[in-house]
């Protein structure tokens, strides 16, 4: 341990969720005694707001540089208590979390033996966190435009509400015209003419999305030579009927699912974020469903959900609004890489780049969510996952088995 | 097999001799990659782009001193000047291969050449005794591995035939037989006879393979039979350096944090009493395995260069055919093959699991 280390930690009985299995205030006093850790206490219930607070509290009192927090899955509060440190003053990535609840307080029989096994737990995350870096959050600004994906009734109505509110607009319409599969009804012809008229919409048709890369706020659809840049993206693609009489999503939405990296049910039609309470949005953040592009329906209901759209896009993606990008990114060592290119094999971000003239693979930072993928696909060694290093895996590995 | 028949009665130095000549003459390629003999017995790759650089030519050379895939890797990374012809032994095209899977070649323009791989002389026993060619009848005159070899002939796109009645240029892959095409060859010719001698002589390796690496496994199977085999190991790394495969920058061996720092081997140590320190030698040979196997192609440069005569080639490529076997994967045979270790299957390898 480096002799400057302020270690707290903090485990919590997350009201008799942890407390009733595992002895806490065992494993207080045991980690008290590792070099580094300065306090050690326990706690109730870390995440309420009174323990919120004494956390910060805490953290500042005993001007702790690296804070262990033995409590639930980091999946439920990782972001809580990294917040927690920010107002604290200190740097987010220096805690780590020790889930003692889901994996061993509810799992694990013995009181005794959970106690055991929640103090590896404890040491493993007090061995990482020493080797642990502060890392630097930065944001982007959301781009307020917006892409849709086919021109039929669901992408007109949806473009004509947003361009209401003073949105711009790209529609993307692979036949020649817009119109959709119900072009020849008079409301369709109204609303095509009305689409036409309208500045804040611009029209491509004859054109298929090739590439999608990015996230909410900001994507770049690429077709053609033309490069979109928009900061939500509406996928009202229509379906079509195969020949056992079943209804399948139109031709060419494959692959759009494919470069979105967007689950398909068995007929292809993409999944919902949920079906009953998010029913137009999707897993992916900043990517939505209107119209028979989520599977046959009438006029009537892709309309209103081409509304919810619109809706939807409105109050999420408002101009000026910032997104925070992942600042645990893989970082590329130039001197190492060979480019041979397995990280952009198995990279599901589309974030890797190869420099043809330095021969060496490059990772967008923005792009990169820190999955960690290319890092273990490497075979040179020469791709290192921020906030995943082999010397913190290490220490927490050490910590556990010692 | 089919191929192009070619005139009888020359060896195989100057049947290449001629055909490259005549490909570089004829405009159907810009650069020939082919050995040369220079002073004292050397044996240096060339990249000709005039046929009178061919005067000193040695196609196929008694000794391997640098892989033919590593040196067509030192320049061919992407391949924009003109079509290139490569003379090379088996072996080397598959290293070649793997290479260009591996992105480190760009095959597209070169046309590799191999022919009926007489195999080679140890460099250690090159020129001792008057030994200057590898020699059917004298076993020592021919590499270990190369003895026990199965795949010295029918690699890369072209493949020269030359035990058969009469020789032939055979195609084995479409810019193979369109090369030979733009020359004006007809590969319509059939030597049974060919066929036949491969078939023979490749089942007489396979049990000289098989009697090789069940008395490998005798001697030196698990970890105290590896600690035995290495235990000569001086870790000069020669095995890496001179292997086609292992193209990384910098080894995972030596990477620096990659390794326990001093410091951590004395913490263990004080809370524990004493520290194992984990062997070097063991983890370095085992770790190279773990990274190359797959795309090992038994050529033998890792066994001849090593200064203290372990078999080390002939235990890599028994270890490469079990991890190859697992995947039903074939190093350097056919370019179309995925690497296995990039391709992912969801139903897979549920014997390895628990």
């Amino acid at each position: 341990m480096k002799p400057s280390m302020r270690t707290g930690v903090f485990v919590c009985s997350c009201g008799p969720n942890i407390g009733d299995k595992i002895d806490i205030e065992k494993i207080a006093a045991e980690v008290s005694g590792i070099e580094g850790v300065v306090l050690a206490e326990t706690y109730g219930l870390l995440c309420s707001p009174d323990g919120k607070k004494y956390l910060a509290e805490k953290i500042a009192e005993n001007r702790l540089d690296r804070v262990v927090i033995a409590a639930c899955s980091p999946r439920e509060h990782e972001v809580t208590f990294m917040k927690v440190c920010e107002t604290a003053g200190l740097n987010p990535f220096m805690m780590q979390m020790a889930n003692i609840r889901e994996q061993v307080a509810w799992v694990t029989r013995d009181g005794k033996a959970a106690t055991e096994k929640a103090l590896k737990l404890v040491r493993g995350a007090i061995g990482r966190t020493s080797r642990h870096k502060p890392l630097e959050k930065s944001s982007i600004v959301c781009n307020p435009e917006i892409v849709v994906i086919g021109g039929g009734i669901a992408g007109m109505t949806a473009s004509l509400l947003l361009a209401d509110a003073d949105r711009r607009i790209t529609i993307v319409e692979r036949t020649p015209a817009l119109g959709g599969s119900c072009d020849n009804i008079e409301f369709v012809k109204d609303l095509t003419a009305k689409v036409s008229g309208r500045s804040e919409i611009k029209v491509v048709t004859g054109k298929e999305p090739e590439e999608i890369v990015g996230f909410f706020g900001n994507f770049i659809v690429g077709s053609g030579d033309d490069s979109i840049r928009a900061g939500a993206i509406v996928l009202a693609t229509g379906c079509l009927e195969n020949e056992n009489g079943e209804s399948v999503p139109s031709a060419g939405f494959s692959e759009i699912a494919e470069m979105l990296r967007i689950s398909v049910d068995r007929y292809g039609f993409p999944s919902r974020e949920h079906d009953s309470l998010a029913p137009v949005s999707t897993p992916i953040d900043g990517v939505y469903i209107a119209g028979c592009a989520g599977g046959s329906c009438d006029l009537r209901a892709a309309v209103s959900q081409a509304e919810a759209v619109a809706g939807t896009i409105l109050s999420i993606l408002v101009p000026g609004r910032e997104v925070e990008t992942e600042p645990r990114t893989s970082v590329i060592s130039e001197t190492l890489c060979r480019g041979c290119r397995t990280c952009m094999e198995v990279c599901g971000f589309g974030a890797i780049s190869f420099d043809e003239e330095k021969f060496v693979c490059t990772v967008n930072s923005i792009l990169c969510k820190g999955c960690g993928n290319c890092a273990g696909a490497c075979p040179s060694g020469a791709i290192r996952a921020q906030h995943f290093t082999p010397d913190q895996i290490r220490y927490q590995m050490t910590g556990v088995l010692r | 097999m089919k191929g192009a028949a070619l005139e009888t009665g020359k060896g195989m130095k100057s049947i290449l001799m001629d055909f490259m000549t005549s490909a570089l003459e004829k405009g159907a390629v810009d650069s020939v990659l082919v050995h040369t003999r220079g002073p004292e017995n050397t044996f240096p790759w060339i990249l000709a782009t005039d046929a009178s650089a061919f005067d000193s030519a040695e196609p196929v050379p008694p000794v391997m001193s640098v892989q033919g895939g590593k040196a067509l890797a030192s320049f061919a990374q992407s391949m924009k000047a003109g079509k290139l012809l490569v003379i090379m032994k088996p072996c080397e095209a598959r290293a070649a291969v793997e290479l260009s899977k591996l992105e480190q070649i760009d095959l597209n323009n070169i046309i590799l050449l191999t022919m009926d791989c007489p195999g080679v002389v140890p460099l250690s026993g090159f020129g001792k005794d008057g030994v200057m060619e590898p020699d059917v009848n004298r076993p020592d005159t021919i590499r270990p591995l190369c003895r026990q070899c199965t795949s010295f002939t029918m690699e890369g796109d072209v493949c020269l035939a030359l035990h058969g009645n009469s020789p032939m240029l055979v195609p084995l892959t479409t810019a193979g037989r369109e090369f030979l095409g733009s020359l004006g060859m007809e590969t319509d010719s059939d030597d049974q006879s060919w066929m036949e001698w491969v078939n023979n002589l490749r089942e007489e390796r396979q049990q000289i393979r098989k009697e090789s690496e069940a008395q490998l496994k005798d001697e030196y199977g698990g970890l105290n039979g590896l600690t035995k085999l290495f235990s000569g190991c001086v870790s000069c790394r020669n095995c890496r350096t001179v292997c086609p495969i292992c193209y990384c920058r910098l080894c995972f061996i030596d990477m620096k944090d990659r390794r326990s720092p001093a410091s951590a081997h004395l913490e263990h140590s004080s809370t524990a009493g004493a520290a194992r320190l984990v062997s070097n030698t063991l983890l370095f040979h085992i770790g190279r395995m773990a990274h190359m196997s797959l795309s090992c192609v038994s050529c033998g440069m890792c066994e001849d260069a090593c200064p203290s005569d372990i078999p080390i080639g002939r235990l890599v490529s028994m270890v490469s055919s079990n991890t190859t076997d697992i995947f039903g994967y074939s190093a350097g045979k056919n370019p179309e093959d995925p690497l296995p270790l990039n391709t992912f299957h969801l139903e897979e390898l549920h014997e390895y699991e628990d």
